[in-house]
């Protein structure tokens, strides 16, 4: 922490090289929030970059009266939601997603050569179902899906992060579990089957 | 029905074990008799138990370095901004020591020929200074954009002067006359143009153009198409190089580009301009110091507004300090933003004489 709190001070002053070393431990869970949040890798890619250009744009005005990680993970949720709500209007079509036609499925024919650690790392079928069902989830449940359920935090740390009391924490955690089971629904076989294979 | 309600309200705390005994137990009574619930409960079980098993995704390769480059770039913007804000006091500095001379050669100027009338309207244009609360000033150009005439108005897509509001759309030259009403100049190319013996009042402008990679073009041709002929551009900071033995000659993100136009087209100049480019923003060296001096107090002001939130449990307050604290937020933002920008000079000549001695130095 007094190593944390002197590469803060440092990258207050503009050095580079302390606030590369202020964030190491932050970035890979920033990334992966963003990640589940937008749902897509190189989106997830761009906007964790944001974060971190934010963050240290305005790390003057950071004064220490919540801890750093809180503050990241502020700044992450609120460049999220941004980009979230920009996406509000317009459909955003990858070129890795399926199109849909009708009620069956077909995979595009566009070869994609980029290295695709998200497709890697979603094999796993139902994994990746649950994946897009929290894309489907609102702003508001995706989050604190992300934050409990994915990345583990406590509810008095998501609290923090999104500056409301713990109660709500608490009912929204629930009511967003019951929305993702909600949605589903419709894969309700291959899911109670997970844990048996 | 109510016991389910109930049920499901404590299912979740229940998964992460922050039930108090109590209502675990009457939920796992519950959950005993009714198949739905017990259902439910498993199916939220099995959910979190995928999302909690969810591999954690790997960062890109290029993850640090593409962060780095970018983090690099504006730590370098932001000290050339710092770099450039001192440049410019020591410029005054260095041009207020011959001014007096100037003032001297700039009466005799007026005696000769005599232009007072509107030597005078000029002065009491650019009389009125001052920051608005924003940090920048407006003021109306009338006289110029009155007397202007044979500017094509595709730049402003309007057909006739009198749409033209001058006085919201006009912005103040960046030389303000000093106390004795006379032009102030301030930057080297004047004693340059101040040779010719034309100019009777003349002055220098600095645009700052945000993004101007996207309203250059634009520019170009509305110099050329309003007569301003292009002087000087230089990339990077090498313009500056010269009147400062201390800077150390590192190249920063400025682009200096100076245009020279004929001074009875000023105001329609100023006026077209600020209709075609909404990001524009006229400064003024004194305006630099005022900004700097504006980003300290909202600082300031953002410090005391956490500090007023934090000792406040009145919810409503709390919110209308919030709103505030936002407000002064995207100030902050705006103006340290201002520092990005590209500068683009304009001078200022009386007539045409001077554009033909003066000549048109290639880029």
């Amino acid at each position: 922490m007094v190593e944390e709190q002197v590469l803060l001070k440092k990258s207050q002053e503009g050095d580079i090289a302390a606030f590369e070393k202020l964030i190491e431990g932050y970035q890979k869970r920033v990334f992966n929030i963003a990640y589940r949040l937008v749902g897509n890798y190189d989106d997830a890619s761009e906007l964790a970059q944001e974060v971190f250009i934010k963050v240290f744009k305005s790390l003057r005005k950071f004064k220490g009266q919540s801890s750093f990680s809180t503050w990241v993970y502020s700044i992450t949720k609120n460049v999220c939601f941004d980009e979230l709500r920009k996406r509000k209007n317009k459909k955003i079509v990858y070129i890795d997603e399926d199109i849909k036609y009708d009620n069956n499925e077909m995979q595009r024919q566009i070869e994609d050569d980029r290295p695709q650690p998200d497709i890697i790392a979603e094999k796993n079928e139902v994994k990746k179902i649950v994946h897009e069902a929290i894309q489907e989830l609102s702003q508001d449940h995706r989050i604190v899906i992300v934050m409990r359920d994915i990345q583990g935090f406590s509810y008095e740390e998501i609290a923090r992060i999104l500056n409301c009391p713990e109660g709500t924490v608490k009912s929204r955690i629930n009511r967003a579990r019951l929305s993702l089971k909600q949605i589903l629904q419709k894969n309700e076989e291959l899911l109670k089957g997970y844990y048996v294979k | 029905m109510k016991e389910c309600n109930a049920a499901k309200e404590s299912m979740s705390l229940y998964i992460d074990r922050m039930l108090d005994d109590r209502s675990e137990a009457e939920l796992l009574l519950h959950i005993e008799t009714c198949e739905t619930c017990r259902c439910e409960l498993e199916e939220l079980k099995v959910i979190t138990g995928i999302c909690a098993d969810m591999k954690e995704v790997e960062l890109p390769d290029d993850f640090n370095s593409k962060l780095h480059e970018k983090l690099a770039t504006i730590a370098d913007k932001e000290n050339t901004s710092v770099r450039n804000i001192a440049l410019r006091y020591r410029k005054i500095i260095s041009i207020c020591s011959s001014a007096a001379a100037v003032i001297i050669i700039t009466l005799a100027m007026r005696g000769f020929f005599g232009d007072n009338a509107k030597f005078d309207n000029l002065a009491r244009d650019y009389a009125g200074s001052g920051m608005s609360e924003n940090g920048f000033s407006i003021t109306g150009v009338d006289d110029y954009a009155k007397t202007e005439e044979g500017l094509s108005d595709k730049y402003t897509g309007k057909g006739s002067e009198k749409e033209v509001n001058t006085e919201q759309k006009s912005i103040r030259p960046t030389e303000a006359l000093d106390s004795q009403r006379l032009p102030k100049p301030q930057t080297a190319s004047f004693q340059m143009s101040f040779t010719e013996a034309v100019p009777s009042n003349r002055t220098d402008i600095e645009i700052l153009v945000k993004e101007p990679e996207k309203e250059f073009v634009k520019l170009e041709e509305f110099a050329a198409d309003t007569g301003a002929s292009l002087l000087q551009r230089n990339s990077g900071n090498e313009g500056l190089t010269d009147e400062n033995e201390d800077w150390n000659g590192d190249t920063g993100q400025a682009l200096i580009v100076k245009y020279k136009i004929v001074n009875a087209k000023y105001g329609k100049f100023m006026d077209v301009l600020n209709a075609n480019f909404p990001t524009l923003v006229v400064l003024k060296n004194a305006d630099l110091e005022l900004i700097s001096k504006r980003i300290e107090e909202v600082e300031k002001s953002i410090n005391d507004t956490d500090a007023e939130i934090n000792n406040t449990t009145d919810s409503e307050k709390i919110s209308q300090l919030k709103s505030m604290k936002a407000q002064l937020e995207a100030e902050l933002e705006m103006l340290r933003q201002e520092y990005e920008y590209i500068i683009v000079s304009i001078e200022l000549v009386q007539n045409e004489i001077v554009e033909q001695t003066v000549g048109v130095p290639g880029q």
